[in-house]
């Protein structure tokens, strides 16, 4: 049975798009609850990016929904401009190389 | 009953059968499935497939992740490092 109905799908399409960066992560910007999640928020605060925290633990409907909306198992996911940007690995990699400031920049002028 | 209790060996059939799926669905060169943990919770996969030409790395992860959708959803808790690579790029 799929976790995504009609209504879910509005919301999450609503919430992705709430500010130009979103992350849907394990625990929040303050008490990260995992290394991974941490670590995209290390990012996100080195970059000096308004961010909004979105905590998966405490809602498990949102948790099984953003899976199948984002075609992503797991968290955390990095939503920029409204568009699924990546886990912590891609994030990390795009840090490295500067695409992802490119990225916020860009969603930021929009 | 050793056999029950064996849990080793139990998620080295998991890591076997996440291998099988990736590989038939991505019909890939190779797969390597690795427990990290010792209990099949953190795993590190390595997939070479064709699969991959003219995808971004976005879109490559989404394809391996949609093989062992079913496995990520119950044992695996996390995939600790994933590499995902055309035969070109290896």
């Amino acid at each position: 049975a799929s976790a995504l109905t009609p209504q879910l799908k509005d919301t999450l399409e609503k919430l992705v798009n709430s500010e130009k960066v979103v992350l849907f992560m394990k625990g929040t910007r303050d008490f990260p609850m995992c290394g991974f999640s941490n670590t995209v928020v290390q990012i996100l605060k080195n970059l000096n990016v308004p961010f909004e925290d979105v905590n998966i633990l405490e809602n498990e409907m949102l948790r099984q929904g953003l899976k199948e909306y984002s075609n992503w198992p797991t968290f955390p996911q990095l939503y920029i401009g409204g568009e699924f940007f990546g886990g912590c690995d891609i994030t990390l990699e795009a840090f490295k190389t500067g695409e992802l400031q490119e990225e916020v920049e860009k969603a930021m002028c929009s | 009953s050793s056999q029950i209790n064996d849990a080793g060996s139990i998620d080295q059939t998991l890591m076997q059968s996440m291998e099988l799926k990736i590989k038939e669905q991505l019909n890939a060169e190779s797969v390597t499935v690795t427990d990290m943990s010792g209990d099949g919770r953190h795993v590190c996969i390595n997939v070479v497939s064709s699969a991959f030409e003219g995808q971004s790395a976005v879109n490559r992860q989404r394809m391996v992740y949609k093989a062992i959708w079913e496995e990520l959803q119950n044992v695996v808790h996390a995939v600790d490092q994933m590499t995902t690579k055309t035969p070109s790029e290896v």
